[in-house]
C-alpha cells in the first residue's frame, strides 16, 4: 500500500468518526427496517409454534423437526409472507437512500448540520439515487444474465478436460457476472458521491466521480472487498457466538446475548460500509475540489 | 468364487451367527416374564434407549445364517456375451438351468424382456412414465432380441417361435412374454434353456444403457420370471414405478469388452484375458438373483477390504472426495448390517460412482453392486453421498438376502431399506443428518417424517408399485411411512425389541420371497400383538394417528375438591383434553406445565379417543405437550402437539430474521 493510499485510509477514518449522528441514523434506520421486514415472516412462524410454551425456540432445536413441520403445514402462508417481506425490502431499501444521502451530505462540511437540513438535503438527492439504484440493478441483472448464459458454454469447453475441469471453467462466465455486480456496485458509489459532492449541472459530477474512480478500478475493487470481506469475517464471528449461546435453549438471556452480537455485527457492517464511502469520497473530493479542506499534505497528494 | 475362499467365509459367518445368538439369547427368559406386565400395563411409552425394551412375546430364535448357506439354485444363468462398443449392442448366448420348484406340472414359462421397455416411446413403461412424470425421455431406443430358445430336455426344439407376440392385455408391449412348453414340466425336473440374444443399450435410461463411453448393463439378457410354490408364474410388465423379481441362482457371466475399458459387475472375477484390443473377463457368484455390470474407460479405481470381504470402488476423476466419503460410510454400515441383519455372504462388493453425464446411472442396486451418486463437490453439509451409499448398500439384505417381489410389494425392500438407512445415518450423524450448516441442523428423520405426513392420507402401503398414484407417492408412503412406522414402533416398544423382529425376519426370510405377512409375524413374535396390529394398521390399511392438545382451561375450584393452599390464594381447577385421532393406538406421554416452573408427566395408553387432564392448584397448570419426547413420529401434526395459555411472542424468529434483513439490505448499498 502505497503512503498516499495509507493516508487517505487515515483520513477516511477521521471522516467517519467525524460525524456520528448520520451513521447513528443509517444504522437506526436499518434495524428498523429490517425487523419490519422480518415481521411478516415471523408473524407466520410464531403463529404456527403458539401452542409450544417455549414458543418459537422450538423452531431452532437440533434436527429441525419442527421447523421442517412448520414449513410442510404452513409453506403458503410463509410463501405469501415471503413476498411481503421481499417488497418491504424493495420499499425501505429505496427509503433507505435518504439516510445514506444525509451521511454523505454530512461529510461535505466540517461542521454539524442540523437534522431539518440533512435530512431536507438528503430528500433534494434520493431521485437521483434512486435513479442511480435503478440503473444498477438493471445493470447486476444483466451481468448475472449474461453469467448464466455463458455457464453452458464455459461447461462445454472445459468438458474435454474432465467434469471437475468442465465444472471449473463454467464457472467462470459466473465469475465475471459476480465481477460485474460488484463492479456495479462500486460504480454505484461513486456516482452517489459525484452527485452530493460534485458541482456540475445535472448528472455531470457522477460522471465525472465515475471516471475518477474508474482511474484507479483495482484500487477501488481492493478496498471494497477489504471492506465486505471484513464484513464477512464479522459475520463469521457473530455466527460462532450466536451458536455457543444456543438460542434454542429456553433462558431470555440467550435471547438477548444474540441479539447483542447481531446489533454489534450490523453496526459494524454499517460502518465498514461507511468507510468505504468516506474513502471513495476522499478520491473523488481530491481531484474534483482541488482546494478543498484536506488533512492530507499536499505533497502526498502529487503522488496520486 | 473358489470353494477354498467360500470355506473361508462359512466359518466368519459362523462366528458373527455365533455372536448375534449371543446378543439375542440372554433377552429371551427376562423378555418371557416382561410379556406378563406388559400385556396388564401395555408397553412403555418411554424406554430407555435400547437396553430396557419391553418383549411382550418371544419365541425361538430364528435359525441362524451362514457363509455356506447359499439356496440351491433354482434359475442359474451362464452367459457368454460380447460388447460392440461402437454400435452398444451386447450380443450373447445365456443357458438358463431352470428347475420347476412348484409342486405342481408346469406348462409355460414366462420370459422377461426388460430392456424391451425403451425399444419405443409407446411401451408401457414410456407410456407411463411420462403420464407419472418420472422419466419421459427416450434417447436412442435400445431393446432385446431374442433369436432362439431351446431346451435340451424337450427334444431341442426351439420354443421362441412359440411365444405370445407380447405382453398380456398389451400390444405395444414386449417386457413380459409367455412362452408354452410342448409338454409339462414335472415337479423337480430341470430345464436348461439356451437363448440366443442382441441387446440393444439405449442411451442412458432408468438405470440402463450408454452415455459417452460409459455403459450401464442393467436387465441386459433374457430373464425367467419367479415360478411361486403353488405352481403360478410371478410375472408383469416393466412398470416405471417397479423393479423387479427373480428366483436365486448361481451365475457365471464372460464378457468381451474393448481392452481400455475398467469394468465393475456383480461377483467375483476370476479370469481375465486379454487378446489384441479386447479383454475377456468371466465373473461368477452364487446364490443371487440378477447380474449387471458397468464399463467406462475413466474410472479411478479404489479398493478395501471389510471384514473378508473385497469391496471395489469405481468414481470418475476429481471425486477423491466422494470417494472417501463412500468408503467412510460403508465402514459404518457395513459391519452393523451384518451384525443386524445377518452376514454378507459374498466375497465382492463393487461400488459404482457414476461421473456426472451418467449421473442417471447413480442410486440403484444389484446383487453385490450397487450405483451411488453426486456432484465432485457435494453441497457443503449435505450427507447426500452416505445417504445414498448406505441406502444401496442397505438393499444388498432388503432385495438381495431377502429376495422379496420388488412389483408386487416394494415396501419390503425400500420401505425396510429406508429404515435401515435413517437408523445408520442417524447414530452416524445427529441431528444434522441431513443437512449440517453452522446454527441449522437438520436431520434425516424430521424430513422423512414430513414425507410420510404428507402422504400418509393418500393410499395404503401394502400393494403393488404400479398401484401407486406417482412415483412421489410411493416416495411417501413406501419409502417414508414405512420407516417412520417402524421407527415409532422402535420408540414405542423398544428399539431393541424391533431389531430382534428385523433379524428375525432377515434370518428366516434370508435367499427366501417373504410376504408383509412374514414381516408381520415377525413383529408378532418379537415385539408383540399390539405392535403388529399396528405395523398392519399403518401399513396395509391407510392407518394414522395425530395426537391433539387442547388449551388447559382454569376456572375455581369447588371449595370441597380444593386442597389446602397458602392463605389468601384461591384455588383453581384446570383441566385440558388431549385427542387422539385417526386409527393407530399407541401410548403416550403427557407433559404438563404449571405456573411456578414445575413439570410433571403422566402416561396415557393412547386407546380411547381423548383423555381428560385435571390439576388443582396452586401452582396453576398453563401448557400441556403430548408426546414431548417425540417418540412417535407417526404423529401425523406435531404443531397441535402443544397448547398453551401464556404464549411467547415469536421473538427468536424476529430476532434472526432481522438481524439477515438488516445484512441484506447492506449489500442492497444503503
Amino acid at each position: 500500500m502505497s503512503a498516499t493510499t495509507g493516508s487517505r485510509i487515515r483520513c477516511a477514518a477521521r471522516r467517519v468518526a467525524r460525524q456520528p449522528a448520520p451513521l447513528v441514523a443509517l444504522f437506526g434506520f436499518r434495524v428498523v427496517s429490517a425487523i419490519a421486514i422480518a415481521l411478516p415472516v415471523s408473524t407466520v412462524l410464531g403463529a404456527a409454534v403458539v401452542g409450544y410454551p417455549e414458543g418459537d425456540a422450538v423452531l431452532f432445536e437440533p434436527g429441525g423437526e419442527l421447523l421442517v413441520e412448520t414449513v410442510r403445514l404452513h409453506h403458503a402462508a410463509l410463501g405469501a409472507a415471503l413476498g411481503i417481506s421481499f417488497r418491504w425490502a424493495i420499499v425501505l431499501g429505496l427509503v433507505g437512500l435518504v439516510p445514506l444521502a444525509m451521511l454523505l451530505e454530512a461529510w461535505r462540511t466540517q461542521a454539524r448540520l442540523p437534522w431539518f437540513l440533512l435530512v431536507g438535503r438528503g430528500l433534494r438527492r434520493w431521485p437521483r439515487f434512486v435513479a442511480i439504484f435503478g440503473l444498477t440493478v438493471l445493470a447486476q441483472s444483466i451481468a448475472i444474465a449474461l453469467g448464466v448464459a455463458f455457464w453452458p458454454l464455459g461447461r462445454s469447453l472445459g468438458e474435454a478436460q474432465g467434469e471437475v475441469a468442465a465444472d471449473l471453467v463454467g464457472c467462470v462466465p459466473l465469475a465475471l457476472a459476480a465481477l460485474g455486480v460488484v463492479a456495479c456496485a462500486i460504480a454505484a458509489d461513486f456516482a452517489r458521491i459525484g452527485v452530493v459532492i460534485g458541482r456540475g449541472p445535472g448528472w455531470a459530477s457522477a460522471s465525472r466521480a465515475l471516471e475518477i474512480g474508474s482511474r484507479s478500478p483495482l484500487r477501488a475493487a481492493s478496498v471494497w472487498l477489504a471492506c465486505r470481506a471484513a464484513s464477512l469475517v464479522v459475520v463469521l464471528g457473530g455466527a460462532t457466538l450466536a451458536i455457543l449461546i444456543d438460542v434454542h435453549r429456553p433462558e431470555s438471556w440467550r435471547l438477548a446475548a444474540v441479539a447483542a452480537v447481531h446489533l454489534a455485527v450490523v453496526g459494524a457492517d454499517v460502518m465498514l460500509r461507511a468507510f468505504f464511502l468516506a474513502w471513495a469520497t476522499e478520491l473523488v473530493e481530491d481531484d474534483l475540489t482541488p482546494c478543498r479542506r484536506s488533512p492530507r499534505p499536499a505533497a502526498l497528494r502529487r503522488h496520486d | 468364487m473358489t470353494e477354498a475362499h467360500l470355506a473361508g467365509l462359512g466359518m466368519a459367518a459362523a462366528a458373527s451367527s455365533v455372536l448375534l445368538l449371543e446378543g439375542l439369547a440372554p433377552a429371551l427368559p427376562d423378555a418371557r416374564v416382561e410379556a406378563a406386565s406388559a400385556s396388564a400395563a401395555g408397553p412403555d411409552p418411554s424406554p430407555s434407549d435400547g437396553a430396557g425394551d419391553a418383549t411382550p412375546r418371544a419365541s425361538a430364535p430364528a435359525p441362524a445364517p451362514t457363509h455356506s448357506d447359499h439356496p440351491s439354485p433354482v434359475t442359474s444363468y451362464h452367459i457368454d456375451a460380447r460388447l460392440d462398443a461402437a454400435a452398444h449392442t451386447i450380443e450373447g448366448t445365456a443357458v438358463i438351468t431352470w428347475r420347476n420348484t412348484a409342486e405342481t406340472p408346469i406348462e409355460e414359462l414366462w420370459l422377461h424382456q426388460y430392456l424391451e421397455a425403451f425399444a419405443h416411446p409407446n411401451t408401457l413403461f414410456l407410456r407411463e412414465a411420462g403420464r407419472r412424470h418420472r422419466q419421459s425421455g427416450l434417447g436412442d431406443p435400445g431393446g432385446l432380441t431374442v433369436s432362439s430358445l431351446v431346451a435340451d430336455e424337450l427334444d431341442g426344439v426351439d420354443l421362441w417361435p412359440h411365444r405370445a407376440p407380447h405382453s398380456p392385455d398389451d400390444p405395444a408391449d414386449t417386457t413380459d412374454i409367455r412362452v408354452p412348453l410342448p409338454r409339462s414340466v414335472l415337479p423337480g425336473e430341470i430345464l436348461t434353456l439356451t437363448a440366443s440374444f442382441i441387446a440393444r443399450m439405449p442411451s442412458l435410461v432408468e438405470r440402463t444403457g450408454y452415455a459417452r463411453g460409459f455403459l450401464f448393463a442393467g436387465q441386459w439378457f433374457p430373464k425367467l420370471a419367479r415360478l411361486e410354490a403353488d405352481g403360478t408364474w410371478a410375472h408383469f410388465a416393466f412398470h416405471p414405478q417397479s423393479e423387479f423379481y427373480a428366483d436365486f441362482g448361481d451365475y457365471s457371466v464372460a464378457l468381451d469388452l474393448p481392452k481400455d475399458l475398467i469394468v465393475g459387475a456383480t461377483g467375483e472375477r476370476i479370469e481375465t484375458r486379454f487378446e489384441e484390443d479386447r479383454q475377456l473377463l468371466r465373473y461368477s457368484v452364487r446364490g443371487v438373483h440378477d447380474f449387471a455390470w458397468v464399463a467406462w474407460d475413466g474410472f479411478r479405481e479404489r479398493r478395501e477390504t471389510l471384514g473378508a470381504v473385497t469391496v471395489t470402488l469405481l468414481y470418475p476423476p476429481g471425486h477423491r472426495w466422494n470417494a472417501d466419503r463412500t468408503l467412510a460410510a460403508l465402514r459404518a454400515a457395513f459391519p452393523r448390517f451384518e451384525q443386524r441383519y445377518g452376514p454378507y455372504p459374498y466375497s465382492t462388493l463393487t461400488v459404482v460412482h457414476p461421473p456426472s453425464f451418467a449421473s442417471t446411472a447413480g442410486g440403484m442396486e444389484y446383487p453385490t453392486l450397487i450405483t451411488t451418486g453426486g456432484p465432485w463437490f457435494s453441497w457443503a453439509g449435505t450427507r447426500a453421498v452416505e445417504t445414498v451409499t448406505i441406502h444401496e448398500l442397505a438393499h444388498q439384505w432388503f432385495y438381495g438376502l431377502i429376495a422379496s417381489n420388488e412389483h408386487d410389494l416394494p415396501l419390503l425392500d425400500e420401505g425396510l431399506t429406508s429404515y435401515a438407512e435413517a437408523r445408520i445415518l442417524r447414530e452416524s450423524f445427529g441431528p444434522g443428518s441431513a443437512l449440517a450448516w453452522p446454527g441449522l441442523a437438520i436431520s434425516a428423520a424430521a424430513l422423512q417424517r414430513a414425507r410420510a405426513a404428507t402422504y400418509v392420507h393418500d393410499d395404503v402401503v401394502v400393494q403393488p408399485a404400479p398401484a401407486f398414484a406417482s412415483f412421489s407417492s410411493i416416495g411417501g408412503l413406501v419409502y417414508s411411512k414405512t420407516a417412520v412406522t417402524l421407527d415409532t414402533l422402535a420408540l414405542t416398544f423398544g428399539e431393541a425389541a424391533v431389531d430382534r423382529a428385523l433379524a428375525r425376519y432377515t434370518h428366516e426370510q434370508r435367499f427366501r420371497h417373504p410376504t408383509f405377512a412374514d414381516l408381520q409375524r415377525s413383529f408378532e413374535h418379537e415385539v408383540g400383538e399390539d405392535a403388529s396390529a399396528a405395523l398392519a394398521a399403518a401399513l396395509a390399511e391407510r392407518g394414522w394417528v395425530n395426537y391433539v392438545a387442547g388449551r388447559p382451561h382454569c376456572y375455581p375450584a369447588p371449595a370441597s375438591t380444593a386442597p389446602a393452599t397458602t392463605p389468601g390464594v384461591s384455588g383453581e381447577t384446570c383441566r385440558a383434553i388431549v385427542y387422539r385421532h385417526g386409527t393407530l393406538r399407541f401410548p403416550v406421554e403427557i407433559e404438563l406445565r404449571f405456573d411456578d416452573g414445575a413439570r410433571e408427566r403422566q402416561r396415557w395408553d393412547g386407546k380411547g379417543p381423548w383423555i381428560a387432564v385435571e390439576r388443582h392448584g396452586p401452582p396453576r397448570l398453563i401448557a400441556l405437550q403430548v408426546d414431548p419426547a417425540r417418540r412417535i413420529p407417526l404423529d401425523t401434526q406435531r404443531l397441535d402437539d402443544a397448547a398453551t395459555i401464556e404464549p411467547c411472542p415469536p421473538s427468536r424468529s424476529v430476532e434472526r430474521l432481522a438481524y439477515l434483513a438488516a445484512l441484506a439490505l447492506g449489500w442492497m448499498g444503503t
